[in-house]
């Protein structure tokens, strides 16, 4: 069981810091395949679009727990190996969130390279899972995760590593 | 000249959050060689260790704008470009710093690829700074740069990015 908002360390910087203030946060976001290079995507339950498992880090975690915990929470699979390809850092030029927040997020993004377990379809974050062709992607599509693929396509392709 | 830590984005958190709460810290470092290979390093002002150019992200840059902006305060250089080989992660740095202050360190690691401009001895954020051989680092080197060369080794023999 995942903690709260309330509970969780941005949560916790949020209420500190009021709903004005751009905060930089941090987290983790998880490209798992299937046997035949389908993606898995997880439906949100916060705002219903369809995003790779992805998640803000807590306290004492390191950014790999945090990527492990994330894919667990919102997939009940298990993470065994994962490959860093790409880090975004760069500020958003898109508005407050549905809460009204505004966040530069840092995320450390992954390839995961093993996995056990069986996929659950909907968890306390979630509505819905399942697998998706790169072309074949479902609507609505969360930001960032066409970009994500191709991302991970240059990294299989020519060892290029993202830095944005 | 850098920001004052008042007018900076993690000294902001800090007045918000108060002395005691750890807070998440995000920035990055950068290793410099000299055409022999050795090392750059900066005697930092507040706590006297020898250390790699490095410092906390500011709201709006990027973490590589982040390294190359440090380098150029810490040391006079300017980065021509840098070359991601870490990110650290893990909360094993987490006691107080010299004033206190309890921080987890996100740090992203950056080997830098040429530079410009002749070194600075001093600088606002340090008291002297020279190029050593890995095999002859001075004292009071913090754990930081032996860990960063490990990394950096094992990136350029095998190309494995230090996740940690």
């Amino acid at each position: 069981m995942a903690l709260s908002w309330d509970e969780s360390y941005f949560g916790q910087l949020r209420a500190l810091a009021g709903s004005g203030r751009t905060l930089i946060s941090v987290g983790s976001r998880c490209v798992l395949r299937d046997d035949t290079g389908r993606v898995l995507l997880v439906r949100r339950s916060d705002n219903a679009t369809w995003a790779l498992p992805a998640g803000m880090m807590e306290l004492g975690e390191s950014l790999r727990d945090c990527a492990v915990r994330e894919v667990r929470e919102e997939t009940g699979l298990e993470v065994r190996e994962l490959t860093t390809f790409a880090i975004y850092t760069r500020s958003p030029d898109r508005g407050p969130d549905m809460y009204g927040h505004t966040y530069q997020h840092i995320t450390m993004t992954a390839r995961i390279d093993a996995y056990e377990g069986e996929l659950l379809r909907a968890t306390d974050e979630t509505t819905d899972a399942g697998w998706f062709a790169p072309g074949a992607l479902p609507e609505p599509l969360r930001e960032g995760v066409r970009r994500t693929l191709t991302d991970l396509a240059a990294f299989e392709t020519a060892g290029t590593f993202t830095l944005e | 000249m850098g920001l004052s830590w008042e007018e900076s984005y993690i000294g902001g958190l800090r007045t918000l959050a108060g002395d005691d709460r750890v807070l998440i810290s995000v920035g990055a470092h950068g290793v410099v060689r000299d055409p022999d290979g050795r090392i750059l390093l900066i005697q930092r002002s507040d706590d006297r260790t020898w250390a790699l150019p490095g410092g906390t992200m500011e709201l709006g840059e990027t973490l590589r704008e982040c390294a190359i902006r440090e380098v150029r305060e810490e040391a006079g250089l300017v980065a021509r470009d840098v070359t991601p080989f870490g990110l650290y992660t893990r909360a094993r740095d987490w006691f107080p710093n010299p004033y206190g202050h309890s921080y987890q360190y996100i740090s992203l690691m950056c080997r830098v690829d040429g530079y410009d401009g002749e070194l600075e001895r001093v600088t606002d954020e340090s008291v002297d700074a020279g190029w050593f051989a890995p095999d002859a680092l001075p004292e009071g080197s913090g754990g930081l740069v032996l860990r960063a060369l490990e990394d950096l080794a094992a990136f350029e023999a095998k190309g494995t990015f230090a996740l940690d």
